[in-house]
């Protein structure tokens, strides 16, 4: 209860004083006693003196004097007394004193009839405002109901009261406090709430009030760590924790801000438990589920709040919470219709407006992003707003109209926002990524200049935007200009995800240098690969690049392994002609290298197979490579025993009719035909060989004899084969004639003369038993034609010799002869001889 | 009514012989048979004495006779000539016999010692050289059948003229022919089948003969009787010299017609390497085989986001 009446009776005392006292001796006496009595504490004798001056003449007492009087009946607690007298007696002389008033709404106050008591009160302050009895009741009376008010009513009167009645102060300091945070001037609480606690501590209600009050003022401030100290203590003690369960709160906000989602769920909990009907405990424990990413959870919160809430900020708050959550548990549709019913409400708020367009955003709704936000760009006071908003609102905006490629628009959006906050990363990279896809554009038209110069404002922007940087280095690139594209590509060395792109890009760089650094380009392009391999990236685009690059520096050093590589990029870039074209024609030139490789190894199917891989598509060949290709396929066909493809493939580039100029003289000038007619040569067709017997003749009487002897020993040759297979077949007479045509032509080959020999003296032998000067013969020829020691055999076996003849044969198997029959004659001696 | 229906009887009757008869006649216009005969001309095979050999085709005829239920004669005969004089209606011969003569039809295969045919050899009693053999006196069987190409053909392998023996002396059978080589010293040499005689040596092996063959000779028996006959062969029994018959194969036989053939050596053809052309020598190779294709490193600018969220 607050206790006014010494207070205010040394007030009246002081103001007494100094009033000016209508003239008339007695009651000027009457009026001295009393002031006498009163400031003796005497005051009944007081009240009889007043009360005298009163009676004799009411209209000469001052308001002060009946404010006095009025003031003892306070001191004797004769409430209603007091109040009669002042509406009868002392407000009938003075309406509207404030003297009198003061002391009424006192009476008022103490007689539980706050209303009027605050009405009269305030009636005395708007008089005078220094009236610290009446600031304290109005204070009291809005401490709950208006916090201003409370707070301008308790500052007046800490300001006015007299210090002697500091020991009083609690609870007023406690109802400033409280409503200090309750009007948010957080640091004011925090003084009282100190000021309690220094100097009124040990009284009653002081230390529990005030360390509730630093718990709220501490968590609002931002002390969380002290928040959360003090806070701790309270609630340790159930029965300093306030009824309303506030500290709970507060303790559970400092968790939460300090990353203790676990502990501010619980607090927010206990919160809930006590003040069920709040939805502030819901937020909280949303909010710590939300931290958590829990976004099932908070939404189940967050619409709980929702059934307390009521409207005004905290819905929109709600709102924002719902909007960002429904946005994570990708439900942009919710989101939306949350954030538009409560921007129905509140069209004007920034962060909601901000909140929409990021919501209609990730549901691509972009003209909408753009028409909620630019309405508020629009408006007249955009200007005023924080830079910070301007700049949320204007990203939104860039990033819509981004969306619907309407690039300058965005850009004017973008580079405001960038005026606004400079250092805001989402601006930058979405300014950054805007300018890009300008020069992207122009790279598409084959502008390199414009992209160029896109590039390089971005790259004024950020110079360590990868993005930027590899698009310079590939533009780079593009025109030749390798070191630059190294500059450029450092500065994705070491940026995650890179990794690919730059040793791919490098290698490259090192290619396309004046002086190509092939090592290294190949050792980037190893890199690369690694990088490339990985299913996760699926990658399999730039891996065939990487390959079809690549595989050319490992001609020299591993073929195999280069045509590998190039088999697998034509694969992967099956789908893709630019790759795919580039990977075809690498793998078609090493085909071709590797089938003369295996041509010379004696690997003649493998030989084929590549030459096939070379000539499948001539569209990829240039200049003379498809003849050239299909030449040496030819070839191989014929080295491999498959003639019959060798004549088709000569005979189709015959019939090109075009000058076979890719064969060095004398091959050029003979042409085609002659390979055709060697092909019939190696046919072992004895018709073929006819023929190409026939052609050499041919080539030789053009009189083309640049060949020299190769043509006379193919000719002869060619009839040995036929007289061959004519002997072979029982024609002994196309036999005969055939080796007369070979020993026309074997004059400059001595193997072709002694071969032509040995096969007159067979044909001798099947004619007649022993050919005159055979044996002899075949003994020269034995050294150099195996096929003579068989014969010789022969020879001696009919003479009955049949141990030479044995021995003969055996030599012969010595020297290669690998004959059926041969074997069998020496089988069959040496069972039967014991040979 | 009775009348119509032995009426209809009587022309089943007739009609149903009428198929018979046709039936029987049918098959080439085969002969009624009334009897069988099987001679036996196998000087090859070591029957104790002819007296066995003629038991054992006796044999063989009874079990014919069972089996067909038309007499069969066995007959034995001591050359191939009064056999074939004799005109039986099937007949046993050597291997030698039947490769010379493979128009007739095959029935079935001696086996002896378990085998369709026998491993050969040259037997001396001079020793295991043939060297020593130049001018010496061989012995043989005389069959009849090719003997020359049997001998300088299919066993001494067209190898040795006909000068390398002094003199070739022809027996009635293996027995003769081992006996004067090995007992009489009237030879110096046989071809004979392995173990046939336990005392020479050998001086080499000259392959596997046939053994004797069971051919029909009368090609006018009707298959099924021929059947008939070849079943019972297969399924006869055997005595100390055969062992009992196989299914007929042709093949081996074949095989010792072409061994006897005359085998001459041909001389031996040389054929030169082939001529082979150096590319270095004729090819002139691009010089854009050294250009590489590089893809367009344009398709590596990266463009940005779709979309800015």
């Amino acid at each position: 209860m607050f206790r006014l009446s010494r207070v205010l009776s040394a007030t009246v005392v002081f103001l007494g004083c100094c009033a000016v006292v209508p003239a008339h001796g007695q009651v000027e006496d009457d009026l001295r006693e009393g002031d006498r009595y009163f400031e003796a504490g005497k005051y009944k004798k007081a009240a009889q003196r007043y009360d005298s001056a009163i009676e004799r003449s009411p209209g000469l007492v001052s308001a002060d004097a009946y404010g006095q009087r009025a003031a003892i009946f306070i001191i004797q607690k004769n409430y209603r007394g007091g109040l009669q007298f002042i509406t009868e007696r002392a407000e009938a002389q003075h309406p509207d004193a404030p003297e009198v008033l003061e002391q009424k709404a006192l009476i008022l106050w103490l007689l539980g009839r706050r209303a009027e008591a605050i009405d009269t009160a305030e009636s005395v302050i708007a008089q005078k405002p220094q009236v610290y009895s009446n600031q304290g009741i109005i204070g009291e009376f809005y401490a709950g109901r208006d916090p201003a008010r409370a707070v301008r009513a308790y500052e007046s009167y800490f300001r006015n009261r007299p210090s002697s009645l500091e020991k009083n102060d609690v609870l007023p300091r406690v109802r400033l406090g409280f409503s200090y945070l309750a009007v948010g001037r957080h640091r004011a609480a925090e003084a009282q709430f100190d000021i309690l606690l220094k100097k009124h501590r040990k009284q009653p209600h002081a230390e529990v009030n005030a360390r509730n009050g630093l718990c709220a003022a501490y968590a609002a401030l931002g002390k969380y760590d002290r928040a959360i100290t003090l806070c701790e203590q309270i609630v340790a003690n159930p029965r300093h924790v306030d009824r309303g369960g506030s500290v709970w709160y507060n303790l559970g906000r400092a968790y939460l801000h300090k990353k203790q989602t676990g502990r501010a769920r619980a607090a927010g909990n206990r919160f809930i438990r006590m003040r069920q009907s709040s939805p502030k405990g819901y937020l909280l424990v949303g909010d710590a589920y939300f931290q958590e990413r829990n976004w099932a959870r908070a939404l189940q919160y967050y619409l709980d709040a929702e059934k307390l809430i009521k409207g005004g900020r905290a819905s929109v708050d709600l709102g924002i919470k719902l909007g960002a959550t429904y946005r994570r548990l990708n439900r942009p549709g919710d989101a939306i219709t949350v954030l538009e019913s409560v921007f129905a409400v509140n069209p004007n708020d920034i962060t909601l407006a901000s909140e929409l367009g990021s919501a209609y955003l990730a549901s691509r709704q972009d003209k909408k992003a753009i028409n909620t936000v630019d309405r508020l760009i629009q408006a007249d006071d955009f200007a005023d707003l924080d830079r910070a908003d301007r700049a949320a609102l204007l990203l939104i905006a860039a990033r819509a109209l981004y969306n619907l490629r309407e690039i300058k628009k965005a850009l004017r959006r973008y580079r405001a926002a960038y005026k606004l906050r400079r250092n805001d990363i989402k601006v930058r990279i979405g300014l950054v990524q805007t300018i890009n896809l300008q020069a992207y554009e122009a790279m598409s038209k084959g502008d390199l200049n414009s992209a160029a110069r896109h590039l390089g404002q971005a790259y004024q922007l950020d110079r360590k935007s990868t993005l930027t940087n590899r698009n310079l280095a590939v533009l780079a690139l593009s025109r030749k200009r390798c070191n630059r594209a190294e500059k450029y590509l450092a500065a994705l060395a070491k940026a995650p995800g890179e990794a690919l792109m730059y040793h791919r890009l490098l290698a490259r760089a090192y290619l396309c240098q004046r002086r190509p650094n092939r090592a290294r380009a190949a050792k980037h392009y190893a890199l690369a690969e690694k990088y490339a391999l990985d299913p996760n990236l699926q990658a399999n685009l730039l891996r065939a690049e990487i390959y079809t690059e690549w595989a050319p520096l490992l001609l020299q050093s591993n073929l195999d392994d280069a045509i590998d590589k190039l088999k697998t990029a034509a694969q992967l870039a099956a789908r893709n002609p630019e790759v795919g074209r580039a990977a075809r024609r690498n793998l078609a030139l090493a085909s071709y290298r590797r089938g003369w490789r295996n041509m010379r190894a004696g690997k003649l199917p493998a030989a084929v197979e590549d030459f096939q891989i070379a000539t499948r598509d001539a569209n990829l060949l240039r200049g003379t490579e498809t003849r050239v290709f299909e030449f040496s396929l030819a070839m191989a066909h014929l080295e491999n025993g498959e003639s019959n493809k060798a004549i088709k493939l000569f005979n189709r580039l015959i019939a090109m009719d075009q000058p076979a100029s890719f064969l060095k003289p004398p091959y050029d000038a003979i042409g085609l035909r002659f390979f055709a007619a060697y092909a019939k040569y190696r046919s072992g067709n004895s018709r073929l060989q006819r023929q190409a017997a026939q052609t050499f003749s041919r080539l030789q009487r053009r009189g083309r004899r640049p060949l020299g002897g190769r043509l006379r020993d193919l000719t002869a040759s060619t009839w040995l084969y036929i007289a061959g297979e004519a002997y072979r077949t029982g024609g002994i007479d196309d036999a005969r004639q055939a080796l007369k045509n070979a020993a026309r032509y074997a004059t400059s080959s001595k193997k072709m003369k002694r071969v032509t020999s040995n096969n007159r003296i067979v044909l001798a032998m099947a004619r007649r038993g022993m050919p005159r000067s055979a044996l002899a013969t075949l003994r020269g020829l034995a050294e150099s034609v195996p096929e003579a020691l068989v014969n010789l055999g022969i020879l001696y076996d009919r003479l009955g010799k049949s141990r030479v003849a044995y021995d003969h044969w055996i030599r012969a198997r010595q020297s290669g002869i690998r004959v059926r029959s041969v074997q069998q004659w020496i089988d069959t001696k040496k069972r039967m001889y014991g040979f | 009514m009775k009348r119509a229906r032995y009426a209809v009887i009587l022309v089943a009757i007739i009609a149903l012989s009428a198929v018979i008869v046709t039936t029987s006649r049918s098959d080439g216009q085969r002969d009624a048979v009334e009897q069988l005969s099987v001679a036996i001309y196998t000087p090859m095979v070591q029957f104790a004495n002819s007296t066995a050999r003629l038991s054992y085709v006796q044999g063989l005829a009874k079990s014919l006779r069972a089996s067909t239920g038309i007499p069969v004669r066995g007959l034995s005969f001591t050359s191939l000539s009064k056999l074939l004089r004799a005109k039986p209606d099937f007949a046993i011969v050597d291997g030698q016999c039947y490769a010379a003569n493979m128009n007739w039809r095959l029935l079935a295969s001696a086996r002896i010692g378990g085998r369709t045919n026998r491993p050969w050899a040259l037997y001396s009693r001079l020793g295991p050289s043939l060297s020593s053999l130049r001018g010496k006196k061989l012995a043989f069987v005389k069959t009849g059948c090719d003997d020359s190409d049997f001998i300088d053909n299919a066993m001494l392998e067209s190898e040795i003229d006909d000068r390398f023996f002094g003199e070739q002396l022809g027996k009635t059978d293996l027995a003769g022919a081992l006996a004067l080589v090995a007992t009489y010293k009237g030879a110096h040499a046989v071809f004979a089948p392995l173990g046939s005689h336990k005392g020479l040596p050998k001086v080499f092996d000259s392959g596997s003969v046939p053994n004797p063959a069971f051919v029909q000779l009368n090609s006018r028996l009707a298959n099924d009787l021929v059947d008939r006959v070849r079943e019972t062969v297969i399924g006869y029994g055997g005595s100390s010299a055969i062992d009992g018959w196989s299914a007929g194969k042709t093949q081996q036989y074949r095989a010792l017609r072409r061994r006897m053939a005359k085998r001459v050596k041909r001389g031996l053809f040389a054929v030169p390497e082939p001529m082979r052309l150096d590319a270095n020598e004729y090819l002139i190779e691009p010089a854009s085989v050294g250009e590489n294709d590089l893809p367009q490193i344009e398709q590596n600018f990266e463009k940005p986001p779709e979309r800015q969220e």
